[in-house]
């Protein structure tokens, strides 16, 4: 195998992997124990462009409190595709995961990572975020 | 409790549209009037209205106590309300420090229009290095001005003046807007788009107090040509701290 072919291959099964979690969303296979998102316990980031006009009920997800309930304070965010952020953190490091549509959703904890679509409505994010708890 | 108001409307001839740093011209997609009724009706029964977010996050009403800094308190309180949504930490943001510091520490009204371009290039500290109210130039430290920069707001939309359907979209959207009203001089932070029949209004959120307001949570509802706002501008992108 030529030198450079290695990386190539680990880029293209990449690619795959978050073609995959755009297309459908899935539990991405990390490193054992590796989370999407860093931070202890259920962890959720919405990633959106605020420029987009939604249709109604992806819209309510973004201002719900019936999901956001789920998650320990401090646990979730739902950020626009071009935030910045003033420091280092395990939000900025999530949001530079690849990903492949927008709005896009990780879910976060001991129980596995999931990223892909956001749900259709309300009630699809309140069970996706029942599924890691 | 003082009811200040501060409301000077930006004048177009010597500010005219998209000269404003650090905003841009509003450009989502208007979502259709006869749609309203309908997505107030689905965000209210998911308890994803603005006004659901401020209470939920349990947000409290600004004061701004007889000084006529309502401008520097709309713009603020979409800040807040935006941080909210975003699930960043609770921070008391002092709508006085903007106000003070982009007057001199005069008491001079003002408009949304200026204190978007001081807020998005210095941010706006907490109460611990500006208390609410205080003005005092001893306040104008470094320690000040490092707090403030981790809430710098970047980007703002500059509405049409008096473009209803710009607003409702914006409120349907989850977007605040900071509204300066003409009949009342003053300018708040509109947090949902309401109706009453074929009636269509808002519910604002004002700065005079907690214990303010016809729900004692500090909001009023205005109906019809009331809603309707000169001056509007939309926070759009909160720096994460």
């Amino acid at each position: 195998m030529r030198s450079g072919t290695k990386p190539a291959l680990y880029l293209l099964a990449a690619l795959v992997a978050a073609q995959l979690a755009g297309v459908e969303g899935c539990d991405i296979s990390l490193p054992s124990g590796e989370r999407a998102i860093d931070v202890p316990g259920l962890a959720v980031l919405i990633v959106y462009e605020s420029g987009q006009t939604l249709p109604k009920e992806q819209q309510a997800i973004l201002t719900s409190a019936q999901w956001t309930a789920l998650v320990p304070p401090g646990n979730y965010r739902v950020l626009d595709q071009n935030s910045e952020f003033a420091t280092d953190s395990p939000w900025k490091t999530a949001m530079q995961r690849p990903r492949t549509q927008l709005p896009h959703l990780i879910v976060s904890s001991d129980k596995g990572n999931y990223e892909g679509p956001l749900p259709a409505d309300t009630a699809a994010m309140v069970a996706k975020v029942q599924e890691y708890q | 409790m003082s009811h200040a108001t501060g409301y000077i409307p930006r004048d177009y001839k010597a500010q005219p549209r998209g000269t404003v740093a650090f905003t841009s011209p509003f450009d989502l997609k208007p979502i259709p009037k006869s749609e309203w009724k309908g997505r107030i009706d689905y965000l209210k029964e998911q308890k994803a209205r603005l006004s659901d977010v401020v209470t939920a996050n349990g947000l409290k009403a600004s004061d701004q106590n007889g000084l006529p800094y309502c401008w520097a308190h709309g713009t603020v309180n979409a800040m807040r309300v935006l941080r909210a949504k975003e699930g960043q930490l609770y921070l008391d943001l002092s709508a006085t420090a903007v106000a003070a510091q982009i007057k001199g520490f005069r008491e001079s009204g003002g408009n949304t229009f200026d204190a978007i371009p001081h807020v998005a290039k210095h941010g706006v500290p907490t109460f611990k290095t500006w208390p609410q109210n205080k003005m005092d130039r001893s306040l104008v430290t470094e320690e000040m001005k490092d707090e403030a920069s981790l809430t710098t707001l970047k980007e703002w939309y500059e509405m049409e003046p008096n473009d209803m359907e710009m607003k409702a979209t914006s409120l349907l959207s989850g977007i605040p807007v900071i509204g300066g009203y003409s009949h009342m001089g003053h300018m708040m932070c509109d947090l949902d788009l309401i109706y009453k029949g074929d009636e269509f209004g808002v519910l604002t959120w004002n700065s005079w107090g907690e214990t303010w307001g016809n729900f004692g949570n500090g909001t009023m509802e205005l109906w019809g040509r009331k809603a309707v706002s000169f001056d509007q501008a939309a926070p759009r992108v909160v720096r994460v701290a």
